[in-house]
C-alpha cells in the first residue's frame, strides 16, 4: 500500500457539537433546509478538503466519474436514528417521521457529498466499530490499484450525541462513545504526476487485542491510544498536527473489539500539502 | 482496469424468509404457483391499521440463530457462511481469509426496544442495545467463526446495495492477491425501524409485492442472508477442488440526483452496469439475463424497466424479490447466489408475483420455467442515496 494525501481536513468540535456555520459558504441554503447535523459536517469538512487541494471547492481534481467517495463511520447519523425513534414513540408508528428514516440510513453522508460535489464515481460506506477507518483506507488501495477511481475523497465522521453517550454509559461497556464531533477527510491518489506531505503506507486491523499489543504491532511506534470512533482518528488528526517522526503509526486498541492501525510518513518529494 | 486474477466461487450459503438453504428456495421458485410464503412479523408489533406481508424467518429458527447471545443479523450470516463453507469442502483457515459483509439493519443502532424502554423510566434491555452497538456483521461472523482469523473485515453499509457491493470488494481483494479465500456477502435482519420507515415512506404493499407487474403496489420487507465463498484460482488448483462460477466484473455508480429516488434515466445504474461489463470484458448482449434489483416500487421498475427496454432488449429478466421479499443489505447477496445457481443449473425459475404486463414498463420477466444456454449473468442492485451496484457472473466449472 502506498498513496499519496493530495490534502485533507479535519474537523474536530472543542465541546460536543462542532459549529458548521460556514457550510452556507459551500451550500445553497435551501439544499441546507433538510441536512442533520451529522450529514453538515461531513459535507463541510469534505468541502474544505477538496478547497485546499484544488483551491476552489467547486472544482474536483479530476472528472467527476473519475473520483470515488468513501465514508467511515462508527454509529452513522445518531440525531437522524433518535429523531426517527422519538416520532414513533410520540407520534405514534403510524405517524413516524418518514424523512428522518430516509436520513437515517449510514451511506446519507456519500449520497449527500455526491449530491453536492456532483461526484459521479464509486462510493462506499463502511461501518465496523474501531476498525472503520482502517477499512476505509484499506478500501481506498483497492479502487486505486484497480483504477476503478483517480481519486478517492476519504471521510472518517462521527457526531456528538448526548442520548448515545447516556445509553452506552448506563451500559458500563468498554464500547467507544464519541465525546465530541469528528470528522476527518483526505483525498487520496497514487496518481504518480501528483504531489502531496504525507503518504499512507499501510493499514490493518485485527481481533484479538488481548494477545500482547506491542509484539502484535511487532514493535513499530505507537502513538497514544485514544479511545474514540473511527479507529485511530484522534491519533491521526495529533499525527499530522505535530508529525516530528519520518514515519508514525496511528492507532487504537479496545480490549474485546480487537485493534486497528494506520501508517504515515513523510513524503519528502513533494510540498504541495 | 488492471487484468488480475480471476476470482472463483466454490460455496454458496443462503438463508431467508421460510428458506432454510438455497436448494430449499430454488425447489420453491422452480415449483411456483402462486403460492406467497409471506405473513405479518410475529417478533415485534407495530400499533398500525392495517397489518404489512413480510418475508421472515420462522420464530423457531430466528431463536436458535440467536441462542448464543448475538444479533439475529450474525447468527443468519454464520449459517449462510456454514453452508457455503461446507459446498466449498474448506475448512477456514485464519490466515489471509477475508470477510465483506453487506449490512443495513444489521450494522446500525437497532435497538429500539431498549430506547423506548429507557425513555420511559424503565430498565430497557440491556442486552438488545449491547449487541447492536458490539455485534458487527463481519467482526461478528469472524468471531463466530475463529476468532483467531487475521482479516481484514469488511462491513459495508450502502444500503440495498450493500452486498452487491461486498461481492464485488471480496473479488478486489483476491484479484489484489491480499487473500485466498473470501467470504462475501451480506444479512439484514427485519426490524421495528425498517418496517415502520419503508411503510411510512408509503413504498410497502399491503399484499404480496409484484415486480414489474402493472398493478405493482411497493415492496414486501423480508430478512436474512446469502454468502459467497471466492477464492483465487490458485488456491483452488491447490486444493484439487471445483469452482462453480467466477465473479467476472463489478461495478459501482452514485447517482449523485436524489437522497431516496433512482436518477430517473438510471445514469448511475447505467455506469454500474458499465463498469461490470468492461471489467468482465463482454458485452450487454453476452447476458443471458439479468436477475433485476425488482422491488415492485412504482420509481425502481420504471427506471430498471428503461435501461431494460433500451439497452438489453433481447435480454432475459429474472425478478425474485416476489420470492424472498426486499431484504436489505442482504438482498444482492441473495440474488447473486440465486443468480449463479440458475447459471449452474440451465434453468431460469418463474418471477413470483408478476401477472399483469404494464404497457409503461415493456418488461416481461420469466414467468415459467425456462432454459437458458448461455454463460454470463448479472444481478444487480440500487439503493437509497443514489447508490447503483452490478455483478457480472460467468458459468465456469474448473
Amino acid at each position: 500500500m502506498m498513496y499519496v494525501i493530495v490534502s485533507m481536513n479535519g474537523i474536530l468540535a472543542e465541546q460536543s457539537k462542532a459549529h458548521l456555520e460556514a457550510l452556507a459558504d459551500y451550500v445553497p441554503r435551501n439544499a441546507l433546509r433538510r441536512m442533520g447535523h451529522y450529514e453538515r459536517l461531513g459535507l463541510l469538512c469534505a468541502f474544505m478538503c477538496l478547497e485546499k487541494a484544488t483551491g476552489d471547492c467547486k472544482s474536483l481534481a479530476c472528472a467527476p466519474e473519475r473520483m470515488g467517495i468513501i465514508i467511515a463511520t462508527c454509529y452513522g447519523p445518531v440525531d437522524s436514528t433518535f429523531s426517527f425513534l422519538d416520532s414513533a414513540l410520540e407520534s405514534g408508528h403510524s405517524l413516524t417521521s418518514p424523512t428522518a428514516f430516509s436520513t437515517s440510513v449510514y451511506n446519507i453522508l456519500s449520497t449527500t457529498i455526491s449530491m453536492q460535489t456532483g461526484i459521479t464515481g464509486p462510493a462506499l460506506s463502511l461501518s465496523q466499530g474501531a476498525h472503520s477507518l482502517s477499512a476505509a483506507i484499506l478500501q481506498a488501495d483497492l479502487w486505486l490499484k484497480s483504477r476503478r477511481a483517480d481519486y478517492v475523497l476519504l471521510g472518517a465522521v462521527d457526531q456528538y450525541s448526548a442520548q448515545l453517550n447516556s445509553l452506552i454509559s448506563e451500559l458500563n461497556d468498554s464500547a467507544i462513545i464519541p465525546s465530541q464531533d469528528l470528522a476527518l477527510f483526505m483525498l487520496l491518489t497514487n496518481d504518480a504526476d501528483t504531489t502531496g506531505r504525507y503518504i499512507i503506507c499501510d493499514a490493518g486491523h485485527g481481533l484479538r487485542v488481548e494477545d500482547n499489543i506491542a509484539e502484535t504491532l511487532a514493535g513499530k511506534q505507537l502513538s497514544n491510544p485514544h479511545p474514540a470512533p473511527c479507529g485511530p482518528l484522534y491519533s491521526l488528526l495529533q499525527a499530522f498536527n505535530n508529525m516530528v517522526l519520518e514515519k508514525q503509526r496511528c492507532c487504537l486498541a479496545i480490549p474485546g473489539q480487537g485493534f486497528s492501525y494506520v501508517d504515515v510518513k513523510r513524503n519528502h518529494e513533494s510540498h504541495k500539502f | 482496469m488492471i487484468k488480475a486474477a480471476r476470482v472463483m466461487i466454490t460455496g454458496m450459503g443462503v438463508v431467508c424468509g421460510r428458506h432454510a438453504s438455497l436448494p430449499e428456495l430454488m425447489d420453491y421458485l422452480f415449483a411456483y404457483e402462486g403460492e406467497r410464503l409471506c405473513s405479518p412479523p410475529t417478533r415485534f408489533s407495530a400499533d398500525l391499521p392495517d397489518t404489512y406481508p413480510t418475508f421472515c424467518l420462522p420464530d423457531k429458527l430466528a431463536a436458535e440463530l440467536t441462542v448464543s447471545g448475538g444479533t439475529l443479523s450474525v447468527g443468519m450470516a454464520n449459517m449462510a457462511a456454514r453452508q457455503a463453507l461446507h459446498q466449498a469442502g474448506l475448512d477456514i483457515k485464519p490466515s489471509r481469509v477475508g470477510i465483506c459483509m453487506g449490512s443495513s439493519t444489521g450494522a446500525s443502532l437497532n435497538f429500539s426496544d431498549h430506547y423506548f424502554a429507557r425513555k420511559q423510566g424503565m430498565p430497557g434491555y440491556p442486552h438488545s442495545m449491547q449487541m447492536a452497538i458490539r455485534q458487527n456483521p463481519a467482526i461478528g461472523l469472524a468471531r463466530q467463526l475463529d476468532d483467531e482469523m487475521t482479516g481484514p473485515f469488511f462491513t459495508i453499509t450502502n444500503a440495498c446495495s450493500s452486498s452487491t457491493d461486498a461481492i464485488g470488494m471480496g473479488a478486489a481483494l483476491i484479484r489484489q492477491d491480499l487473500c485466498d479465500v473470501v467470504l462475501a456477502g451480506g444479512t439484514d435482519e427485519l426490524s421495528l425501524i425498517s418496517y415502520l420507515g419503508f411503510i411510512r415512506l408509503m413504498v410497502h404493499d399491503l399484499a404480496p409485492c409484484k415486480p414489474f407487474d402493472a398493478e405493482r403496489a411497493g415492496l414486501n420487507l423480508g430478512e436474512g442472508a446469502g454468502v459467497l465463498v471466492l477464492e483465487s484460482e490458485e488456491h483452488l488448483r491447490q486444493r484439487g477442488a471445483k469452482a462453480l462460477a467466477a465473479v467476472a466484473g463489478y461495478g459501482n455508480a452514485v447517482d449523485a440526483y436524489h437522497l431516496t429516488a433512482p436518477h430517473p434515466q438510471g445514469r448511475g445504474l447505467i455506469a454500474a452496469q458499465q463498469r461490470a461489463l468492461n471489467e468482465a470484458e463482454i458485452a450487454g448482449e453476452n447476458l443471458t439475463f439479468i436477475n433485476a434489483h425488482g422491488t415492485a416500487t412504482k420509481d425502481n421498475d420504471k427506471v430498471e424497466a428503461l435501461i431494460f427496454k433500451t439497452m438489453f432488449p433481447n435480454t432475459m429478466i429474472s425478478a425474485t424479490k416476489g420470492a424472498t421479499g426486499h431484504t436489505l443489505g442482504a438482498a444482492g447477496a441473495i440474488e447473486a447466489a440465486i443468480t449463479v445457481q440458475c447459471l449452474l443449473d440451465g434453468l431460469l425459475p418463474p418471477s413470483p408475483g408478476f401477472i399483469n404486463y404494464d404497457h409503461e414498463l415493456e418488461v416481461y420477466p420469466v414467468q415459467k420455467t425456462t432454459p437458458i444456454t448461455g454463460n454470463y449473468a448479472m444481478s444487480q442492485s440500487l439503493a437509497f442515496g443514489g447508490q447503483n451496484a452490478a455483478l457480472v457472473f460467468k458459468r465456469e466449472q474448473i
